[in-house]
């Protein structure tokens, strides 16, 4: 099927669609979507070929979950996923390369490359807590 | 997003608008009743008659529901909730909502200070260590 046709039939209403109040633009919670925004473009159901960022299984580094778009009807082969651990600067540089190189959903890759710095920056060290002077009485 | 020029926030008006005749009668509650009396002064607008309520009030849309600091509101349930917050940083804040636990809140809130997502009601239903 078209991904304009998916589309079309999931656009107004679908499972993991999130509005909130005074939200222009809904969420939404399906996985390979790169902004959780509700749209055509970042929607990981319609498309051939889509792909996601997520915390590596260790929280260090992240993992690229994209669609194989010639496995579309065997679904256990349809999810590829790849882990960068290999520090910031190094990973980004290698995903762009993945992307780009394989013309992956050009579309997508600054997107990809945000989320996963976004990612890197949430796995940093929390800065510890200042403790707060007690009052005396 | 981060390093986009946010416009200003522009209130046309502060606080309510008050019924007509409510500052005489106590039975007559200042929630805002259109008049709409044939000869009513206030309805015809005439000169130092209270403001009536109308469309020109309205904020700009790109500022609507913006709280002071820029961001919008996103009330949040669980740790997931947050997770979504994770590339809209810059333009939404979470408020957890008002029936989540203490135990849960804190969850929550070490989730959102990971994501650098700011919780409006952060304070809420914390108590300090003794």
């Amino acid at each position: 099927m078209s991904s304009h046709l998916v589309w079309s039939i999931i656009r107004n209403n679908n499972a993991f669609l999130l509005k909130k109040r005074n939200i222009s633009k809904p969420f939404s919670t399906e996985s390979n979507n790169l902004t959780n925004l509700s749209s055509y473009r970042y929607n990981g159901l319609v498309h051939k070929k889509s792909l996601s960022i997520v915390d590596a299984p260790d929280k260090k580094g992240f993992t690229v979950v994209y669609k194989k778009s010639k496995k579309q009807r065997k679904p256990r082969q349809n999810l590829v996923k790849r882990t960068f651990k290999s520090g910031p600067r190094r990973s980004l540089f290698k995903l762009k390369t993945l992307l780009e190189g394989n013309k992956y959903r050009t579309d997508l890759t600054k997107a990809a490359l945000r989320r996963a710095s976004a990612v890197l920056r949430s796995q940093r060290p929390q800065p510890a807590k200042k403790q707060k002077v007690k009052k005396t009485e | 997003m981060a390093g986009q020029l946010k416009p200003k926030i522009v209130k046309k008006t502060k606080g309510s608008f008050n019924r007509f005749q409510s500052d005489r009668f106590h039975r007559v509650k200042s929630n805002w009743r259109k008049v709409t009396g044939i000869d009513n002064a206030m309805r015809r607008r005439f000169k130092g008659q209270p403001a009536m309520p109308k469309i020109g009030y309205g904020s700009n849309k790109r500022t609507r529901h913006l709280m002071p600091n820029g961001l919008k509101k996103v009330v949040v349930r669980n740790v997931g909730d947050v997770d979504l917050l994770l590339m809209h940083n810059g333009k939404y804040a979470a408020e957890v909502a008002h029936n989540v636990s203490s135990k849960k809140r804190v969850d929550i809130l070490a989730r959102a200070k990971a994501l650098n997502v700011k919780v409006t009601n952060a304070a809420a239903r914390l108590r300090s260590e003794e």
